[in-house]
């Protein structure tokens, strides 16, 4: 449930290598699947979300919120894959649509918290001085609250909905993974690459933009990969305490807690659906995050 | 029998007795939010257990329940120890004066109430109170009954005198407001002991709610010298009462007992609100409230035996209890608390009646309730609950135009009219919808979903929402300031018609969130809060109930859920308890002095 | 040395300022407050009244009054009295602390030992069938919702046979042995997340130190295989493994306000929630702030143990 999770993995992965590998992009793939068979087939789980998310509409029957398109509580069957909930909707095109709510919030809420990791990180970690040293009391403080106790706090001032929820998320994620960054910036900084750039009178800007960015880069993008999982979790457990994407947006947390609960006695498909998919779904993310660490990770390669 | 002439001509009192506010709150469970607000009972949300909500004030008809109670041929057993299940903690006010709703389940063990309503809500019966003399018009003299407080002391004048002063604020002026009950002693001038067992009330008007006010479930009486002996609200295990049951000791969200009162002054003859021959009551050794985190977990338990009974358990657990505990019994009454549609009056297009007469005629409110509750849980109700005597009846509601499920066709083709006639005839105005939690299984959440879709099918355009507060205490706030469009929410009656009716419907009343004010209503309400033949008022409240039916709509009363306690085979003495008004878990947990247990 | 051991005491000086401002702030702006809870019966004229109440509970206080007098009397261990039992906040958390200590320590230490355990053999045998199997079930662990993984753990005995785990809270005195069991559940499943992240930092530190040259300097030396892991390998990587556990038990932490509210695990986080929904301010100040301190003050042990430990690591 936190975004601590993501930075223990992050946080072995500063590294420093040229950019420009995307001619190469093709044979990698070969030898990621090659050498990481569970990343690869992680990649495959993620892709049908992106799949099923993107074409909610055109693969689900039936539209999330549609009542009475079968008997209400009905089980699994041919009409109705997952079978129908208490308002005879169809479980299977809800659990569809959650994909895609899901993947907004989850993919939203990272690439948010990572953009702003990576401008708070470069600045703190480059610039140093009373901004890097507030900001850093301001990280020391946000990571001593339980994130999911603040993000409740939060969302109870702010109010359910999908984007408050995306955003408190998103900013808290921000500040524990710009000390990741920030740590990555602070060691592009000090090597003889960046030194030689300022000697020849390269400007901050230039050099932020040019050598140190593109430089912390993998870290980003594992921080991404890892976070993702974590942030639909994180999501499902405000939904289970009543703060999440407030209904009826069929959202995997929400069919998971009190609907899904409320039923589970006499129509446990309701909270079994749901729970397999997003299971699935953070398992393969946090699968292909560890995958893409092994691989972007220089320290780690080389081995056998 | 004490009724006295002066209660047969005026059936209640008016008592300002405001719904039980502790909702269950629900994050998920059933549990993980304390919220408050709102009262509840009758729903899912609040399913069975503890703060739960639902009130009770009654005492069952004593030849109703007399018969009931104590079946032919069974020798009543003595000795065992009652599980009561809660699933919220009850870590608020304990001081029964100024608590809301928490510190009532603790009193209905510890303590005892001046007076009670009967099983119908036709008359009030006594207590502590044992029996009454209307002198003249403002003037009232009042005998307390020969019993002892846990203390050992006997209940004297002085004690009734202390607690009414006490319920009125009195004795802590700058603090008045914290007293959530005084106004169920509006009109009470002065009261004093006139000897050792007689008190003397004076009224600065001509007062007939004063005993009903007393009913009240949440007014238990408390020792005049509970301060003086190192007595302290903030300690439960400190609280002194005068009931069938003692503290022994108390843990919140842990475990709390209670051992049994031996020298409880209900003994056989003494009232008329148990069973006929019950002597040295309670026949229990005492009783514990244990926590369970959720319902589920609850009926568990129940099925398992660890829990005695459930309280009205949501349709869902009802199959949930049926499928672990087959052997289990259920009583169910109809019970007071309705569920309803507020519209908010101040705000467009819900000021324009015509807007609320329209919306009120499209959705099919069997459909709801019985989703919600399941058939035969739930009774039709006008603006007055059908738990009154003086409210239209059920069946009479169920036949009118936008209840009756018979003519709905026509009721959808006249509110389409209704919609042209208020200069719309395609609207496309928000309809938010706010129900109490984001709780999204349960009457309210439920019934917003479908109430949606049964509006969109009649107006494709209309932008009907839910409007989801982010937890109960916003519920609340947004209630009692009026932020809303239109609220689906329950509430719980208080034990007088005229006192209900003017708290929801009055310009100045104090349940009247969406400010609704109509002249010719106020006027009916307060003539029926000064009339003592009850022929009159009742009168005087169905053209009320009529006319707020007719030409007002200020908000659409769905149902009248019943009320159900689920009890294990073993458990005997709690047949046929519930009342109409003031009925459900505080019902059940008053009436544990009369639970035995046969095994 | 001493120099980094005062900036860093010195640090955490703005950064709990920096905490109790965040929460007073952030409490204050909740939609109602316990008046409106304690008043919702008779909300008429109640203008005055109400002051008088506010004034008596200290809510009448601005919020940089509040954050000032807050402040001193935490300082001096005056975290106030609830606004509904008036009961001095420390008292109600030391009330409730050893459910949460008893649930926290249980779930950390499971964390711990199969985390770095799996993290281990994992990195052993990195990209052998071992290493995947071992993964998989500590990521899925990880993956599945804790919330989701309790529910099902109650449900599906009930389903299957009628019968789950009791969730009736049994006291210490009640039953000693079934106080301590009931732990158990609720700890494994606690426990499952932050395992998973030990595991993962564990392997990944493993797996750089293995390949670091004094380790092929032992292999070199024809040291066992066994001992090498053990007693070198392990040893430096367990270095960023320590590094966690403040973080760790912030984690935990908000894992606890899910598993007691399904368990019905009287602890702190159960608390809280309670407290949240009567707006019980100076409880849910009381508890925030206090873990808050808490893995502040364990951050800065590990912070200061791992300077000690390994020379090496960069101050600053």
């Amino acid at each position: 449930m936190t975004a601590e999770h993501s930075i223990a993995q992050a946080g072995s992965t500063a590294v420093f290598r040229e950019p420009g590998l995307l001619s190469k992009a093709l044979a990698q793939t070969s030898r990621f699947t090659r050498r990481q068979p569970l990343g690869a087939a992680s990649a495959v789980v993620v892709v049908l979300l992106v799949v099923a998310a993107v074409f909610a509409n055109v693969i689900a029957p039936y539209g999330p919120n549609e009542n009475n398109v079968g008997p209400s509580l009905s089980g699994p069957s041919a009409s109705h894959l997952f079978g129908t909930d208490n308002f005879g909707r169809d479980m299977f095109s809800r659990v569809i649509y959650g994909a895609r709510i899901s993947l907004y919030v989850g993919l939203g809420a990272t690439l948010i918290s990572a953009a702003l990791a990576t401008v708070l990180g470069a600045i703190s970690g480059y610039f140093g001085g009373p901004f890097d040293y507030i900001l850093q009391r301001f990280v020391d403080t946000a990571q001593s609250i339980p994130a999911l106790i603040m993000l409740i706090g939060v969302l109870v001032v702010l109010g359910p909905s999908i984007n408050n929820v995306m955003a408190a998320i998103a900013f808290r994620f921000a500040l524990s993974l710009s000390r990741v960054t920030r740590g990555d910036v602070i060691v592009a900084r000090s090597t003889p690459y960046v030194d030689a750039a300022r000697s020849i009178g390269g400007t901050d800007m230039r050099i932020l933009f040019r050598h140190i960015l593109p430089n912390i880069f993998p870290t980003v993008i594992v921080l991404i990969s890892t976070s993702i999982g974590v942030v639909i979790v994180s999501e499902a457990s405000l939904s289970f305490l009543g703060y999440g994407v407030p209904p009826p947006n069929p959202t995997w947390g929400g069919m998971m807690s009190s609907s899904g609960r409320t039923y589970m006695l006499i129509a446990p498909w309701m909270l079994i659906a749901p729970t397999i998919a997003l299971s699935l779904v953070v398992f393969a993310m946090n699968m292909l995050g560890d995958a893409l660490r092994d691989e972007l990770d220089p320290r780690m390669r080389g081995s056998r | 029998m004490i009724d006295s002439t002066y209660w047969s001509r005026a059936t209640a009192g008016r008592v300002s007795r405001r719904r039980l506010i502790r909702g269950g709150a629900t994050a998920g469970l059933g549990l993980a939010t304390a919220a408050l607000i709102g009262c509840g009972g009758g729903d899912e949300d609040e399913a069975a257990p503890a703060a739960t909500s639902a009130p009770a004030a009654t005492a069952a008809a004593a030849a109703t329940t007399a018969a009931a109670a104590t079946p032919a041929g069974e020798q009543i057993k003595r000795g065992g120890t009652h599980h009561y299940p809660a699933t919220t903690a009850l870590n608020d006010e304990m001081d029964p004066h100024k608590s809301t709703s928490q510190a009532a389940i603790l009193w209905s063990f510890i303590g005892n109430t001046g007076t009670r309503l009967d099983r119908e809500a036709t008359k009030v019966v006594p207590e502590l109170i044992a029996s009454w003399e209307q002198v003249d018009d403002t003037t009232l003299t009042f005998t307390v009954r020969d019993g002892k407080w846990h203390s050992g002391r006997a209940i004297d004048a002085e004690d009734a005198v202390f607690n009414l002063m006490r319920i009125s604020g009195r004795l802590e002026p700058e603090q008045v407001a914290r007293y959530q009950r005084r106004t169920t002693l509006t009109g009470m001038d002065s009261a004093e002991a006139i000897d050792e067992k007689t008190v003397r009330v004076k009224f600065t008007q001509p007062t007939s709610t004063f005993l009903g006010g007393l009913s009240d479930f949440r007014n238990s009486w408390v020792p005049r010298d509970f301060f003086d002996n190192g007595g302290d609200f903030k300690d439960p295990n400190t609280l002194v009462g005068s009931g069938a049951f003692a503290i022994d000791h108390w843990e919140d969200e842990v475990k709390s007992t209670f051992k049994r009162n031996p020298e409880y002054w209900k003994t056989a003859g003494v009232t008329d609100t148990w069973p006929a021959g019950a002597e040295n009551l309670p026949y229990l050794d005492g009783l514990e409230i244990v926590w369970v985190p959720d319902t589920t977990s609850a009926i568990a338990a129940f099925a398992g035996g660890d829990i005695d009974y459930i309280l009205n358990p949501s349709r869902t657990d009802r199959e949930t209890i049926k499928k672990l505990n087959a052997k289990a019994r259920e009583e169910i009454w109809p019970f007071g608390n309705w569920h309803h549609w507020r519209f908010n009056p101040q705000r467009k297009p819900f000021d324009d009646v015509r807007v609320r007469q329209a919306l009120f005629r499209v959705p099919a409110y069997d459909v709801l309730a019985n989703e919600a509750l399941g058939e035969g849980y739930w009774n039709y109700t006008g603006p007055l609950t059908a738990g009154f005597g003086a409210a239209i009846p059920s069946d009479e509601i169920a036949k009118m135009p936008g209840w009756n499920p018979a003519t709905k066709d026509a009721d959808i083709a006249e509110a389409k009219k209704l919609m042209s006639a208020a200069g719309m005839d395609d609207p496309t105005f928000d309809v938010p919808i706010m129900p109490p939690s984001a709780t999204q299984a349960g009457f309210y959440f439920d019934s917003s979903v479908r109430m949606i879709d049964m509006l969109k099918k009649v107006w494709p355009n209309i932008n009907a929402t839910i409007d989801l507060p982010a937890d109960s205490a916003t519920f609340g706030k947004r209630q009692v300031e009026g932020d809303f469009g239109t609220i689906i929410y329950i509430i719980f009656p208080q034990p007088d018609a005229v006192l209900e009716l003017q708290s929801q419907y009055l310009s100045t009343g104090s349940r009247n969130y969406g400010k609704f004010k109509s002249q010719e209503i106020d006027d009916l309400l307060l003539k029926a809060g000064t009339q003592f033949d009850s022929n009159e008022r009742k009168a005087t409240l169905i053209e009320a109930q009529r006319k707020l039916i007719t030409d007002h709509m200020a908000m659409v009363t769905i149902d009248m859920p019943n009320y159900t306690a689920w009890l294990n085979p073993y458990v005997k003495g709690m047949e046929g308890f519930g009342g109409r008004i003031d009925g459900g878990a505080y019902d059940a947990w008053r009436h544990t002095e009369h639970m035995w247990f046969d095994k | 040395m001493s120099r980094y051991l005062a900036a860093r005491i010195l640090a955490l000086v703005p950064a709990m300022f920096l905490l109790v401002v965040f929460v007073v702030v952030l409490v204050r702006l909740l939609p109602g407050n316990a008046i409106d809870i304690m008043l919702q019966e008779q909300v008429k004229g109640t203008g005055t009244q109400r002051a008088e109440i506010e004034k008596r509970m200290g809510l009448d206080r601005s919020i940089p009054e509040e954050i000032v007098h807050y402040s001193f009397g935490a300082i001096r261990g005056d975290l106030g009295e609830s606004l509904w039992s008036q009961q001095p906040v420390t008292t109600l958390i030391v009330s409730r602390l050893p459910v949460t200590l008893k649930l926290g320590v249980l779930a950390l230490g499971l964390a711990i030992v199969t985390g770095i355990a799996i993290g281990v053999l994992s990195a052993v045998r990195q990209n052998g069938p071992l290493d995947f199997l071992l993964r998989s079930i500590s990521i899925l662990g990880l993956s599945i919702p804790n919330f989701a993984l309790a529910t099902l753990v109650i449900v599906m005995p009930l389903i299957w046979w009628g019968w789950s785990p009791s969730v009736i809270y049994t006291t210490q005195g009640d039953n000693f042995i079934g106080h301590y069991t009931q732990f158990v559940i609720p700890g494994v499943i606690l426990g499952l997340s932050s395992s998973a992240t030990l595991m993962r930092i564990t392997r990944t530190s493993m797996l750089e130190v293995t390949r670091q040259d004094y380790i092929r300097t032992a292999r070199a030396k024809g040291l066992a295989e066994l001992r090498i892991i053990v007693r070198h390998a392990l040893r430096n990587a367990l270095i960023p493994v320590v590094s966690l556990l403040g973080l760790q038990i912030a984690a935990l932490v908000g894992g606890t306000v899910i598993i007691e509210t399904v368990f019905g695990l009287p602890g702190i986080g159960r608390l809280l929630v309670t407290s949240l929904g009567i707006r019980d301010y100076p409880v849910i100040q009381g508890i925030t702030v206090m873990t808050g301190v808490s893995v502040m003050l364990t951050n800065l042990i590990v912070d200061l143990s791992y300077n000690w430990i390994d020379p090496r690591a960069k101050v600053g």
